[in-house]
């Protein structure tokens, strides 16, 4: 086989095609000219052997000895098609399309028939009349800018469009608009109709709901009050009204939306819930290693303490401080307090309060001055809790003003061991008194 | 007297599901009052419509404890207890494959002549192949158990 479809066969015995280039495979035979994914529903016998064909999605193609062609090539059926009632052809189209009439298929098709009987019987005779095909010649240049918009949306029509629909688009005129049935209708209410056309079209296409409409779907649910508590085949009918209900055409679609916004409906209350909690928490988290500093700062340090000395000697804090929830790696621990012990075996409380200063002044945003009255507030606020917990959230609002919270979680643990040399106390008075002189001056 | 309006002592929550349960009874009710016909053959339909308003019924609990998570487990286990549903179908939703099983009659393999489960548990892509191999359209409508037209996973 040429090209880069092969033909091979499944387990089960059918032929199926595979692309050698693209890694498609498919049940159709590509080379098959024809699109076999539409189906006839109408024949209409015409002259010389010739039949008009009407598939199910509205297309048309005329048969010849076996063979599909997309144009009549036959003189005397071009004749006989000018001569039918136009407005019956397109209602056998719509009624192919899905289009629900008052007439019954069989009705209009029968009508049809009997039509080409009666002008095959009367003879050529008729056809003599040819100002009307002239007539249509003329409409034809009024109607094409709209067909070719039509042309866009279905190109494998292309070519029968052009034999045929030119007539049959005006007779869609008549029959589409209820009110006018003036000739000279304007081309924006004939776009009017083909935009509708085309949504028609494109709707039964989108297989796949995108969120937007999800969202829009789950907002009417909410607006015409749904119970979640009830069932989808009691409760559509609360929103069967509404234009968005059709933006899903599939019920079972429907249904599973009803179903996800039904889990939500409780659950949307309850995360709102836990975000507040958590927005209040967030207020005062402790940074990683506060409180492991404050237990070195409380601990006995000599010359050869190392950090197994810190843990055994202050067990009870470790535990009251969930120290190994907070740090959960325990040699990030180890190390963290091999660093600090350095700081405090080397240097005075003094000399650590200056690195403590160097380093806020470094890294903290110091520029942003702050109220005394600010300062104040953030004291009576809490001044109902006890000391140490006073001193606690006093710190940790100072240490939220001066950015240190993030740049604690964002910097290297390297770099803010000097932030940790103090204990909470300690460092609670330096940075109060460093924001006190920022303010006054 | 409504079997719904008689219960006391319900749980939180019921009075919010007792008007469906209510309405599910009524189904029921209709149903009952039908008279069954005398061709061996739709003598069956009966039965039938009644599995299915039960089966609708389990779904809607099933579906409230479980998806929707609207119902607390007390309540979930007050209307086991009253029956309004079927735990062990219930219990075989849960697992994969038999999401939508349609009664537990259809997958009792010892009661049948080749220890298979029933027709309406074949999916039906499968069936419409076998057809076509054998070139005949498909002959299943509903299994005679529960009148299921088709509960694979798949369909």
């Amino acid at each position: 086989m040429a090209g880069p479809w092969q033909q091979y066969k499944a387990p089960n015995g059918r032929k199926y095609y595979y692309n050698v280039e693209t890694k498609e495979t498919t049940w159709t035979n590509p080379y098959q000219k024809v699109n076999v994914e539409k189906k006839p529903s109408f024949v209409i016998p015409l002259l010389n052997d010739w039949f008009l064909i009407i598939f199910d999605n509205g297309g048309k193609l005329y048969l010849y000895e076996d063979q599909l062609y997309t144009r009549l090539e036959d003189e005397e059926s071009l004749e006989l098609l000018d001569h039918l009632n136009k407005d019956k052809l397109v209602l056998l189209i719509g009624i192919s399309r899905g289009y629900s009439s008052l007439k019954s298929s069989d009705e209009v098709y029968d009508s049809i028939i009997n039509e080409i009987e009666s002008y095959n019987q009367s003879g050529i005779d008729i056809i003599e009349g040819n100002e009307i095909t002239d007539d249509i010649g003329i409409d034809d240049i009024g109607v094409n800018e709209p067909l070719s918009e039509k042309d866009k949306e279905s190109p494998s029509e292309n070519d029968q469009v052009e034999t045929m629909e030119p007539s049959l688009a005006n007779a869609l005129i008549a029959d589409y608009s209820s009110s006018d049935e003036d000739d000279d209708e304007s081309d924006d209410d004939y776009n009017g109709h083909i935009d509708k056309k085309v949504k028609l079209d494109e709707e039964p296409l989108s297989t796949e709901i995108d969120q937007l409409t999800i969202n829009q779907y789950k907002e009417m649910f909410t607006q015409h009050k749904l119970n979640p508590y009830s069932l989808w085949s009691m409760e559509m009918n609360k929103c069967s009204d509404d234009p968005i209900f059709f933006s899903v055409t599939n019920d079972q679609d429907r249904e599973a939306i009803y179903e996800t916004w039904c889990g939500e409906y409780e659950s949307g209350k309850e995360e709102g819930d836990e975000d507040n909690k958590n927005e209040e928490e967030e207020e005062l988290i402790p940074t990683k290693f506060h409180y492991l500093s404050h237990v070195m700062s409380k601990s006995n340090i000599s010359n050869d303490t190392i950090f197994e000395d810190i843990k055994n000697e202050n067990k009870p804090m470790w535990k009251q401080f969930r120290i190994n929830k907070m740090i959960p790696d325990k040699k990030e621990q180890r190390e963290f307090v091999t660093k600090l012990l350095f700081y405090y075996k080397k240097y005075t409380q003094e000399e650590r309060i200056e690195l403590f200063i160097k380093w806020v002044k470094k890294y903290s945003n110091l520029d942003q001055s702050i109220d005394i009255k600010t300062l104040n507030h953030w004291e009576e606020l809490h001044s109902h809790e006890d000391s140490s917990q006073k001193i606690e959230t006093l710190l940790f609002l100072m240490e939220r003003h001066l950015n240190i919270t993030e740049i604690l979680s964002t910097h290297q643990t390297s770099i803010c061991y000097e932030y940790y040399i103090l204990g909470i106390k300690a460092k609670c008075d330096t940075l109060y008194s460093l924001l006190v002189t920022d303010a006054v001056s | 007297m409504s079997h719904v309006k008689k219960i006391k002592n319900a749980p939180e929550g019921f009075n919010k599901i007792s008007p469906v349960l209510f309405d599910f009874e009524k189904k029921l009710d209709e149903v009952h009052k039908e008279k069954e016909s005398r061709l061996s053959a739709k003598s069956q339909e009966k039965l039938w419509k009644i599995m299915q308003i039960h089966h609708e019924r389990s779904l809607y609990i099933y579906k409230l404890y479980y998806k929707r998570k609207l119902i607390s487990r007390e309540l979930y286990q007050f209307l086991i207890k009253h029956k309004f549903c079927d735990k062990h179908l219930i219990a075989k939703w849960r697992k994969q494959g038999y999401e939508k099983l349609c009664c537990l009659r259809c997958i009792q393999s010892d009661e049948t002549t080749h220890g298979k489960t029933c027709i309406c548990r074949v999916p039906r892509a499968q069936l419409e192949l076998e057809a076509e191999k054998k070139g005949t359209e498909v002959t299943f409508k509903q299994c005679v158990h529960c009148g299921c037209r088709g509960c694979a996973s798949t369909d």
